[in-house]
């Protein structure tokens, strides 16, 4: 725990602190010859009682004035989790719902179900490191990798706004990896891909990829919000015709993952209820042991000072109170 | 000043001059003393026959009577800063009360009165030389309301040259509140006089102190405090300490010879009347 103070100056007022050392600031009565009075221990006590409160408000009372604060640190923690990023599709398509028309009425479009679930499976993980990152066109870059809740929330609850134009998996992919760029290896890493469809993935791309998810060791799932009348991912085509990447590249998406020889699983949600049973499975299989730390924000100290000081002020306000009057 | 109490010095005066108080010297009075020759008390009228003729050498002898001569008497107050402590009464006043009250004692059989403030130089403007002049004595005991604090009486030591030659009676008025120890050194100068110690309390020091609170004492000569918390328990540890002073005093006073009287709150004159007749007896 480090403090600091914001204007140092206002610290050599400390030294009004002595002065209860010198007065006690009751009133005194005229008296012939003390000595002649009993030394009496709870009297001295009492003393050095009023002098430390009187000491210890002076002091409060100036470390809130030079502004006692806890400096921003960072705590080192071990919790059950992972670093986790959510990789959210935002082509146009996400805003349709399951059977790929526009919502209406009390229906719900694709990201807003990904986004209620995605809100639950954050909530059920408190320890987890959670980053976000969306694609389309273009990736987006959202949230780093952080455990700060409120932040992750309002990341998720940003999707919310009208998504954009097509779906460049790819550069999402590329970028949701290089999140653990710069993270230690602690826990398991751990790319929560959640889509509504695919596309080809180019031969560039596809090595460099390859050469990402081995390097980073990640775990990938892939949450795969099919519409109703789009083609399976496990199911081969009827026609052997269509069995290419430009007319099923979902398929060809699945297989590309399957051949990373990383640990991968694809969940297809034909419904909400589907996307719940997803989330679930991750939530129950990724349970290990992760090693991070938590930033604590500078915390401003002198509101407790001046609480402290105001409770002695008190104190010594019913002390003079208890003064005797003649 | 109507009230006036008796006094009697322990002893015989010894001045020349006729007064009220029995003294050593032979002369005209009432109480037979001796006979003594003719030519040392050439008094015809006090010729004892029987004793001249019975004296084998034919001498006449004359009868001779203790005389009653003068007596000085003197108050010695003390002016330091604990004595102006005004508590249930001022000490002051009580002062100027104790003054005027032995002056106009010793005015009305006639004795000289002298009075000596200590503090901790001896000054002249509160010195009284021996008079009998009441105007005087009333205006100096006004003007002794004035007096300055002093931090302590420790001139009482250096009296001895102000005070009368012969044995005289000395009322000394204190509250006493010095270190038992400096008392013999102190009272030194004097040792050849009857010394009648008035220790002046008052009750608020010891007697009606509060019985619950906070109370911050400051001494009024050393100026060092003292906080107390007053309860019960305290209050009585205060009296037992005030009782236990009192009985020192009184030992290390009578060690010296003199008895003191505690004066209390009944008037002046009652106390110093009673204290008379109890050393009378």
């Amino acid at each position: 725990m480090t403090l600091a103070v914001e204007s140092p100056y206002w610290l050599l007022a400390v030294l009004l602190a002595l002065l209860p050392l010198f007065n006690t600031a009751m009133r005194t009565n005229p008296y012939p010859y003390t000595v002649l009075i009993p030394a009496d221990a709870l009297s001295t006590a009492i003393v050095w009682g009023i002098r430390c409160l009187s000491a210890a408000t002076i002091i409060a009372l100036v470390l809130g004035l030079a502004g006692l604060h806890q400096t921003e640190q960072i705590q080192e923690r071990i919790g059950y989790g992972a670093n986790i990023v959510l990789l959210i599709d935002r082509s146009n398509s996400m805003d349709t719902n399951f059977i790929g028309k526009t919502p209406e009425g009390g229906e719900e479009s694709k990201a807003a179900a990904a986004r209620r679930l995605l809100t639950g499976f954050v909530q059920k993980r408190p320890h987890d490191r959670i980053g976000m990152a969306a694609y389309s066109t273009a990736p987006l870059f959202v949230l780093p990798l952080t455990e700060n809740k409120p932040a992750i929330q309002a990341a998720i609850d940003a999707t919310a706004l009208p998504a954009l134009a097509y779906t460049h998996i790819s550069k999402g992919l590329g970028m949701a990896l290089s999140f653990f760029d710069q993270t230690a290896m602690t826990g398991s890493r751990i790319v929560l891909l959640v889509s509504d469809g695919a596309a080809v993935i180019d031969h560039d791309s596809d090595t460099a990829l390859r050469q990402l998810f081995k390097q980073h060791n990640v775990r990938l799932y892939w949450i795969f919000l099919r519409t109703a009348s789009s083609q399976s991912l496990f199911e081969p085509p009827k026609d052997s015709r269509d069995d290419n990447a430009q007319a099923m590249p979902e398929r060809y998406l699945h297989q590309f993952f399957s051949s990373l020889d990383i640990p991968y699983q694809a969940y297809e949600a034909e419904n909400p209820d589907a996307m719940q049973k997803a989330i679930t499975d991750i939530n129950r299989l990724e349970q290990s042991p992760l090693h991070y730390q938590e930033r604590v924000p500078k915390q401003d100290l002198s509101t407790a000072c001046y609480r402290a000081a105001t409770l002695g002020l008190l104190l010594l306000l019913a002390v003079k109170c208890c003064e005797v009057k003649r | 000043m109507s009230q006036i109490f008796q006094y009697c010095l322990k002893g015989l005066s010894r001045s020349v001059f006729a007064g009220k108080h029995a003294s050593q010297w032979m002369s005209n009075g009432q109480l037979f003393k001796r006979h003594a020759p003719f030519t040392a008390n050439s008094d015809p009228r006090r010729i004892d026959v029987r004793a001249s003729v019975l004296d084998p050498f034919a001498h006449y002898q004359v009868r001779t009577y203790q005389q009653h001569s003068l007596l000085d008497v003197t108050l010695i107050a003390d002016l330091s800063a604990s004595f102006s402590f005004n508590g249930e009464r001022a000490k002051r006043e009580c002062l100027q009360t104790v003054l005027l009250t032995i002056a106009y004692s010793a005015l009305a059989v006639g004795d000289y009165f002298a009075f000596i403030g200590c503090g901790q130089q001896l000054e002249h403007r509160w010195l009284l030389p021996a008079n009998r002049h009441s105007g005087r004595i009333e205006a100096f005991a006004t003007q002794l309301r004035n007096a300055p604090d002093s931090p302590d009486f420790s001139s009482l030591a250096h009296v001895a040259p102000y005070l009368s030659k012969r044995r005289s009676l000395v009322f000394l008025l204190s509250d006493f509140h010095v270190a038992l120890s400096s008392l013999p050194p102190l009272l030194h100068a004097l040792k050849h006089h009857d010394v009648v110690p008035l220790v002046l309390w008052d009750t608020q020091e010891y007697e009606q102190l509060p019985a619950w609170g906070l109370v911050t004492y400051r001494d009024m000569e050393t100026a060092t405090t003292r906080t107390l918390f007053m309860r019960p328990a305290l209050q009585q540890q205060m009296r037992t300490a005030y009782q236990q002073r009192r009985q020192q005093l009184q030992n290390s006073l009578r060690a010296l010879g003199y008895e003191p009287l505690f004066l209390n709150t009944r008037p002046f004159v009652e106390q110093l009347n009673d204290y008379f007749r109890q050393r009378s007896r």
